[in-house]
C-alpha cells in the first residue's frame, strides 16, 4: 500500500515540474516585482507600489470593472446556460444538434467577431459590448457542460422525491441544485478564466489603449504601464488580481462544500 | 460511417496543407509584416551611407617593387611571380618585396598561373605550358578545345593542378536558379584537374562553381551554387573529391574573389566596396580592411598569414602583401535596435547589426534586462524615450570620454536634454532636427508677402489658402504631418498640461483646430494641393527651383549632399515654422540619440564605439548640432542652423492620444466637441494612471 | 404547431446568435476590391465602405487568394496543426498521470496543492508574461518551437479537468486491481483510463481549440515568422479584403470538424462530472 501510493506520487512529477518551471516561479518573481521601485533601480520598497494603485483612480476603475464581469458577468454566463440548457432539454434528438452551434463564437478568430460587433454595437460609453462579447463567445462551453449534466440527472430521483411530496422550486432547490453543483462549481471557474481572456477582443474592439471608462479593465491598466516601462505597478496589480482570485475560488469551495 | 468519414476528410485537408506549408518552410514567406513607420514618414533616402572606415593599414602593408604586372602568383616560400604582359617578362620576388631575377616569356596572353612543385605552369593561347625557370625552356602539357572560354585561376594542390574555366557553355545549367534574387550568374563554368604525374586532364563533377581558394598545400576550398539553396562552400581535395557542402545561406553576398587563410580560418574576399574578412561560420560577420579594387579577376591569393594582391593604387597597378593578422578586427560585431531605420549612426569601422524593432518589442526587450544586445537608437518622437529617460532604464555616459566635450560643443539645450532628472546622462546626441521652412524671398514679394509677417499659423494658413492654384506660376509642399506634429508639439509643450491634466479646451487649440479645418476644406475641394512641388515637372533643375515659393522640410535632409539644391539658389532662405501666437517660443526640436544598455554583454566594446562616435561628431563641420560650424559661405545653411539652434526638444506622447483622434476631426468628420473631449479623456487617462 | 412555432423560434435565435460567424462565411465569398478600412486597426474603420464592398457577386477569389498567393497561409496553418497538436499529445501525457496521482495518493498538503493548481490555472497571461520571456531567454529557447510548446504542455487546466472526472473512478475496481499488479502505470492504463476515456477526449478537444487559438504567446516568444501560427498571421492582417475571411473560415474547419466528430463523446464523459 505504502509502495503503491509513492509510485502514485511519482506520476505527479512531470506535471509538478513544469509548473514550477512555467508558472509558480515567474509568478514569484512577479511578486519581487512588484516590491521594488522599477525593474532597472532595483531599489527595495516594499508595499509602496500597492499603495500607489490603491490610491490611483484609474487603478480603482480597472479594478472595479474587471471585478464587476466576473461577479456579474460569470453568474449570467451560468444562469444563462443553464437555461439554455433546460431549453434544448424539452426538444428533440434533432435540435439538440443545434446546441453544436453554441460551439462556433469560441472557434471563430477574432478578424471575424470584431467585424460584426463594430457593426452592431457602436463603440461607446456602455460596458454592454464588453459583456455581450463574454457571455456570447463563451455559453457554448457553459451549455455543453450544463446540459451534459442535466441529461445524467436520474429520473427516478425525481420520482421518488415527488413521492415525498416535494414539488416545484423546492425540488429543484434541494435535489438539482445540489447534484449539478460539481457542474456548476466548475463552470464558473471557467468563467472567470475566460472573463480574463476576454481582454483579446475588447482591445480590437476598442481599437485603443484607452478605452472608455466602462471598457477600461485591469488589462489595460498593465498593459499601458508595461509600455511606460512601469513595471512594478503591472506586477503589484497582478498580485492583487491573483489575491482577489484566491478569496472567490476559497468562496466558491466553500459553497461547494455546503451543497453536499 | 459518416463520422470517420468526416474525420477522414480533415485529415486529408490537414496533411495536404501541411504539405504545401512545408515546402515553403525554406523559402521566403512572403512579405508579412508592414513597414513599421507606414506612409507617416516621408521615405527619403538613408542618412547613413557611411562605409566602413579603412583602417589604418600603413603597419601591415608591403608594397613590391614597382614593376608592371598583369598577374602574378606565389611559390610555397613566399616567393613571388608576376607577370608583365608587354614586356613578357616574369619577375621574381622575395620575400622582403624585392625583384630578384626577371625571366623572359615568349607567350603575351597568359591568363593565368601558379606556381608548383619546382615548375611554372601558365596557360595561354588555349595550350597549358611548364616553365622551367632556371633554364629557361618550356614545353606544352595540353591543348584545350574549344575557343571561347577564359581560363579565370589556377591553383595547384597535391600533385594535380586546378583550373577554372569559364564559358564552355552547357544549356542545361542555364536557368538554374534556387531564387530569383540571389544574383547569380551563370558564366559556363568548369572545374578541370590535371594531373602532374600522368598528364591526364579530367572534368570535376561540380557545376556552377564560381570561386576556388586554395585551403592548404593538399586542399582546396570550392564556391560554387545550386539550384537547390543556393551558395555553398565545400573542399576540394587533390585528387578533385569534392566534400560536404556547407551552404551560405546568401550571407556573403555578391563576391568577386575569394582566398582562404587557414592560419587564422577566415575568409579574404573581395566586392564592390573592398576587401573584407569574414568567418565561414558566421559569414554575415563581415570586416573591410581595404577599400581599394584589386586588378583583375581572381587576384587575392593567401598563405600564411599573408594576403596577395594586385591592386590599383594611386593610378598605378602595385603589387601588395598585407599580413592579415594586423587587420583582422578582433572587436566583436555590436548589435543596435532601432524603431525606426531612417537615422543610423556611423560606422567608424566597427561592424553593427542593426535590427528595427516595434515598441512593444523593445519594451520587453527593456524589462527583461536583454543583454545580448549594445545599444538602441531612438527618437524623442516615440514616447518610450521619454519613459527610458524616467525610468532609469540606460547606462550613464557620464564617464564616457569624450562626453562633456562633445555636450560643450552643442547647443546648451543639448546638455539639458541630456540629462535626466537625477543628473545622469542617459545618452548621447546624435542630431537635432527641426522643420523648416524654405522661401524664395523674391517670389514672396510677388505675391505680396513677407515671411517675417507669417509668424503665426493663423497667418500663414490663411495666406496659403488664399495662394492662386496655377501651379506653374508658384510651387510649394506643406507635408501635412509635419505641421501637424509641429502645431502639436508646440501646444503640448507650452500650453496643454499643467500639474498632470490636460486643458484642450483652450482659445489657441481652437484656432488651430478651425484652421485646419479650413485648409482641409479647401484641400479637399481641390482648391489647393499641399504639395505642389513633389508633382512638378523636376527636369530643368533651374527652372524647377525657380518656380518654389515655399516648401516645409526636415532639417536632417539636408545632411544628404545633393540630395536637395536649394543651397545653389541664394534666392532661398529658412525661417522657423510659425507659432500658435504672437509669441515667440523655442521651435520644436526632434533628437536622435544613442541609449545603452547597461546590461550589455560587451560594454566595453560599445563605450570604445561611442568614444568614436564622439569624436566623430565633433569633428563635423557640417553639423546642425554643434554650435560651430564651417558654413561661412553657404547662408542658407547658417539660417537653418540658427533654427535649430534655438530650439528645444519635445518627447512625444503616444500618438493615439492626440494624433489620431485629429485625424478622425480632419478625415472623418468627428465633431470639435467630440474630439477635444476624447484627446482630454485619454491624455488624462496617461498621464494619471 | 406549438411544436413548429419552436423549432422557428430557435432556428432564428440560432441565426442572430451567429451572426458573426455567418457574417465572416459570408464575407469570404465575395469578389475582391473595394476593400473598406482595416478592422483591427485604431478605430479608423469606415464601416459604411466595408459593408459596402461585400456587394460583389459571389466569388472563390478569397480562398484562392489566401492558398495560392499568400505563401503564409499554408505555412501558419502547419505551424498551427503542429503546435496543437504536439501540444495537445503531451498534455495528455503529463496531465493524466498527474490527475490520477492527485485522486489516489494522500499526503500532506495535498488540498493546498490542488488549489495551487487552480489558481495558477486562473491567473491572466499578463501576469507571467514578463517573467517567462526572462525565463524561456535564459534558456536560450525563445524564437524556437518550444518557446511555445513547453509552458503549454505544462498548462495547469489539463490537471484540474481530468482530476475532476477521476473522482467518478470507481475505487472498488481500483482496488482489486491493485491486488493483482504492482504495476501503477498498468492500473492507470488498463483500468482508470477506459473509465474516463471520454473525459480524455474532452480534454483532447479543449486542449486543441486553445492552442489552435494562441495569440499572445507566439507575439512575444517568437519572432521568426515562419514558426508563426495562423492565428497569429490572421490577427495581424489589415484590411477586410476577401482573402482574410476566407482565411478565417478555412481556420475554422479543422476544430469544428473535430467538434462534430467527439460531440457524442463529449456529452457522455462531460456528464460524469462528479465531486
Amino acid at each position: 500500500m505504502r509502495n503503491y501510493q509513492r509510485k502514485c506520487k511519482y506520476l505527479l512529477l512531470p506535471s509538478l515540474l513544469g509548473i514550477l518551471i512555467f508558472y509558480a516561479v515567474p509568478f514569484v518573481r512577479v511578486v519581487y516585482y512588484s516590491l521594488i521601485e522599477n525593474q532597472f533601480s532595483k531599489k527595495w520598497v516594499g508595499f509602496e507600489n500597492y499603495n500607489t494603485l490603491f490610491h490611483n483612480p484609474y487603478f480603482r476603475l480597472a479594478m472595479k470593472n474587471s471585478l464587476l464581469l466576473i461577479l456579474v458577468g460569470v453568474p449570467v454566463l451560468v444562469t444563462g446556460a443553464m437555461l439554455v440548457s433546460v431549453l434544448f432539454l424539452k426538444l428533440n434528438k434533432r435540435l439538440k444538434r443545434l446546441r453544436l452551434a453554441f460551439i462556433l463564437p469560441m472557434l471563430l478568430p477574432t478578424a471575424g467577431i470584431i467585424l460584426a460587433w463594430r457593426l452592431v454595437f457602436a463603440v461607446g460609453e456602455s460596458s454592454v459590448p464588453v459583456y455581450a462579447l463574454f457571455i456570447w463567445k463563451n455559453i457554448g462551453i457553459a451549455v455543453i457542460l450544463c446540459s451534459a449534466a442535466f441529461s445524467l440527472l436520474d429520473g427516478e430521483l425525481y420520482e421518488a422525491a415527488k413521492l415525498d411530496g416535494a414539488n416545484g422550486m423546492k425540488l429543484h432547490w434541494y435535489l438539482t441544485l445540489p447534484l449539478l453543483a460539481p457542474t456548476l462549481f466548475f463552470v464558473t471557474l471557467l468563467g472567470i478564466v475566460y472573463s480574463f481572456r476576454i481582454f483579446r477582443e475588447s482591445y480590437l474592439y476598442y481599437g485603443s489603449n484607452y478605452p472608455p471608462d466602462a471598457g477600461y479593465s485591469l488589462q489595460y491598466y498593465m498593459n499601458n504601464h508595461f509600455m511606460k516601462l512601469n513595471y512594478q505597478y503591472l506586477a503589484s496589480g497582478a498580485v492583487i488580481t491573483t489575491i482577489l482570485i484566491c478569496v472567490i475560488v476559497a468562496v466558491g469551495i466553500r459553497l461547494q462544500r455546503r451543497f453536499e | 460511417m459518416k463520422k470517420h468519414f468526416s474525420l477522414f476528410i480533415l485529415l486529408i485537408f490537414c496533411m495536404l496543407f501541411s504539405a504545401c506549408g512545408k515546402e515553403k518552410e525554406q523559402g521566403d514567406g512572403g512579405d508579412i509584416r508592414e513597414n513599421v513607420d507606414g506612409d507617416k514618414r516621408e521615405n527619403y533616402e538613408d542618412i547613413n551611407i557611411d562605409k566602413p572606415v579603412s583602417i589604418d593599414l600603413s603597419k601591415a602593408l608591403l608594397y613590391y617593387e614597382d614593376n608592371p604586372a598583369s598577374l602574378f602568383c606565389l611559390d610555397e616560400d613566399g616567393t613571388v611571380y608576376t607577370y608583365d604582359r608587354e614586356g613578357k617578362r616574369i619577375y621574381e620576388y622575395n620575400t622582403e618585396g624585392k625583384c630578384v631575377k626577371k625571366y623572359p616569356v615568349e607567350e603575351e596572353s597568359i591568363q593565368t598561373m601558379c606556381y608548383q612543385e619546382q615548375r611554372l605552369y601558365y596557360i595561354a593561347d588555349y595550350k597549358l605550358y611548364a616553365m622551367d625557370l632556371a633554364a629557361g625552356t618550356s614545353e606544352i602539357l595540353f591543348l584545350f578545345d574549344g575557343d571561347t572560354c577564359w581560363f579565370r585561376q589556377m591553383l595547384g594542390a597535391g600533385d594535380s593542378l586546378f583550373i577554372l574555366r569559364k564559358q564552355q557553355y552547357d544549356e542545361k545549367l542555364e536557368d538554374v536558379r534556387f531564387d530569383e534574387d540571389d544574383e547569380y550568374v551563370y558564366e559556363g563554368e568548369e572545374l578541370l584537374r590535371y594531373s602532374c604525374t600522368d598528364g591526364k586532364m579530367e572534368k570535376i563533377n561540380i557545376s556552377n562553381i564560381k570561386q576556388i581558394a586554395k585551403k592548404s598545400s593538399k586542399e582546396l576550398l570550392v564556391y560554387a551554387y545550386d539550384g537547390e539553396k543556393g551558395f555553398y562552400f565545400a573542399d576540394c581535395d587533390a585528387e578533385g573529391k569534392i566534400g560536404k557542402k556547407q551552404y551560405t545561406q546568401m550571407q556573403l553576398g555578391v563576391v568577386e574573389d575569394i582566398a582562404y587563410d587557414s592560419l587564422l580560418e577566415q575568409l579574404v574576399c573581395t566586392n564592390a566596396e573592398g576587401v573584407f574578412f569574414a568567418r565561414q561560420k558566421k559569414l554575415s560577420d563581415k570586416s573591410y580592411v581595404f577599400t581599394e579594387q584589386p586588378v583583375g579577376a581572381a587576384t587575392l591569393l593567401c598563405q600564411d598569414g599573408f594576403t596577395y594582391g594586385l591592386f590599383y593604387l594611386d593610378g598605378a597597378k602595385r603589387l601588395i602583401r598585407m599580413e592579415n593578422s594586423l587587420l583582422t578586427n578582433e572587436v566583436p560585431a555590436l548589435k543596435a535596435y532601432t524603431l525606426s531605420n531612417y537615422y543610423l549612426p556611423q560606422y567608424y569601422g566597427y561592424t553593427i547589426d542593426y535590427e528595427q524593432v516595434l515598441a512593444e518589442e523593445m519594451a520587453m526587450i527593456l524589462l527583461a534586462a536583454d543583454s545580448d544586445y549594445d545599444f538602441l537608437v531612438l527618437d524623442s518622437a516615440h514616447d518610450l524615450a521619454g519613459n527610458i529617460r524616467r525610468t532609469g532604464a540606460y547606462y550613464p555616459l557620464g564617464d564616457l570620454a569624450g562626453m562633456e566635450e562633445l555636450l560643450a560643443d552643442c547647443h546648451a539645450y543639448v546638455r539639458e536634454t541630456a540629462t535626466a532628472p537625477n543628473g545622469n546622462l542617459w545618452m548621447l546626441p546624435l542630431e537635432m532636427e527641426c522643420p523648416v521652412l524654405l522661401y524664395n524671398e523674391e517670389r514672396m514679394k510677388i505675391n505680396g508677402a513677407e515671411m517675417a509677417q507669417m509668424n503665426t499659423y493663423t497667418k500663414f494658413i490663411d495666406w496659403v489658402v488664399g495662394l492662386p492654384k496655377d501651379d506653374d506660376a508658384c510651387l510649394y509642399s506643406v507635408p501635412y504631418y509635419l505641421m501637424t506634429n509641429d502645431i502639436l508639439y508646440q501646444y503640448l509643450g507650452n500650453y496643454a498640461i499643467q500639474d498632470k491634466k490636460s486643458d484642450f479646451h483652450t482659445d489657441v487649440f481652437h484656432t488651430y483646430m478651425d484652421i485646419m479645418r479650413k485648409y482641409d476644406a479647401r484641400v479637399n475641394a481641390e482648391e489647393i494641393i499641399f504639395d505642389t512641388a513633389r508633382y512638378a515637372d523636376t527636369t530643368n533643375q533651374d527652372e524647377y527651383y525657380s518656380k518654389i515659393l515655399f516648401s516645409v522640410h526636415r532639417s536632417s535632409i539636408f545632411r544628404k549632399e545633393g540630395f536637395y539644391h536649394y543651397d545653389e539658389y541664394d534666392y532661398f532662405h529658412a525661417a522657423p515654422m510659425p507659432m500658435l501666437e504672437e509669441k515667440k517660443y523655442k521651435n520644436q526640436a526632434e533628437a536622435w540619440m544613442i541609449v545603452v544598455n547597461p546590461n550589455s554583454k560587451r560594454l566595453k566594446w560599445v563605450l570604445t564605439y561611442l568614444e568614436e562616435v564622439c569624436k566623430g561628431i565633433r569633428a563635423d563641420k557640417n553639423s546642425f548640432m554643434l554650435q560651430t560650424n564651417d558654413f561661412g559661405d553657404r547662408p542658407l545653411w547658417q539660417e537653418i542652423h540658427g533654427i535649430i539652434a534655438d530650439a528645444e526638444v519635445y518627447f512625444a506622447y503616444p500618438e493615439e492620444i492626440i494624433t489620431d483622434e485629429l485625424y478622425r476631426y480632419r478625415m472623418e468628420g468627428q465633431s470639435y466637441e467630440d474630439t477635444v473631449n476624447e484627446m482630454e479623456r485619454k491624455m488624462n487617462m496617461y498621464l494619471n494612471e | 404547431m406549438k411544436k413548429k412555432i419552436t423549432i422557428l423560434f430557435v432556428v432564428v435565435f440560432a441565426g442572430i446568435f451567429l451572426f458573426p460567424v455567418l457574417l465572416t462565411i459570408f464575407r469570404s465569398f465575395v469578389q475582391a476590391g473595394g476593400a473598406g478600412g482595416s478592422v483591427a486597426d485604431t478605430g479608423t474603420l469606415g464601416i459604411g465602405t466595408a459593408s459596402g464592398s461585400g456587394r460583389g457577386g459571389f466569388s472563390l477569389v478569397g480562398y484562392y487568394d489566401i492558398l495560392v498567393e499568400k505563401a503564409w497561409f499554408l505555412q501558419g496553418f502547419w505551424n498551427s496543426v503542429f503546435y496543437a497538436v504536439v501540444i495537445t499529445f503531451f498534455n495528455a501525457l503529463v496531465c493524466i498521470p498527474a490527475a490520477y496521482a492527485f485522486h489516489e495518493a494522500d499526503f500532506k498538503g495535498k488540498g493546498a496543492l490542488y488549489f495551487f493548481y487552480i489558481i495558477l490555472m486562473m491567473m491572466p497571461l499578463q501576469v507571467t508574461m514578463l517573467p517567462n520571456y526572462i525565463g524561456l531567454r535564459d534558456m536560450h529557447l525563445l524564437d524556437t518551437r518550444l518557446a511555445l510548446v513547453l509552458p503549454g504542455i505544462f498548462t495547469p487546466f489539463g490537471v484540474f479537468l481530468m482530476s475532476q472526472y477521476m473522482r467518478g473512478l470507481d475505487k472498488s475496481i481500483l482496488e482489486a486491481a491493485r491486488l493483482e499488479t504492482k504495476s501503477v502505470f498498468r492500473i492507470m492504463l488498463e483500468i482508470a483510463l477506459p473509465q474516463v476515456k471520454t473525459c480524455v477526449a474532452a480534454l483532447f478537444l479543449f486542449t486543441f481549440a486553445e492552442n489552435w487559438n494562441l495569440v499572445e504567446q507566439p507575439q512575444i516568444f517568437l519572432k521568426n515568422e515562419q514558426k508563426q501560427p495562423l492565428s497569429v498571421l490572421l490577427a495581424g492582417q489589415a484590411g477586410s479584403m476577401p482573402a482574410l475571411f476566407a482565411g478565417c473560415v478555412l481556420f475554422m474547419v479543422p476544430v469544428v470538424v473535430l467538434y462534430l466528430y467527439f460531440h457524442e463523446n463529449l456529452e457522455e464523459g462531460v456528464g460524469n462530472l462528479k465531486l
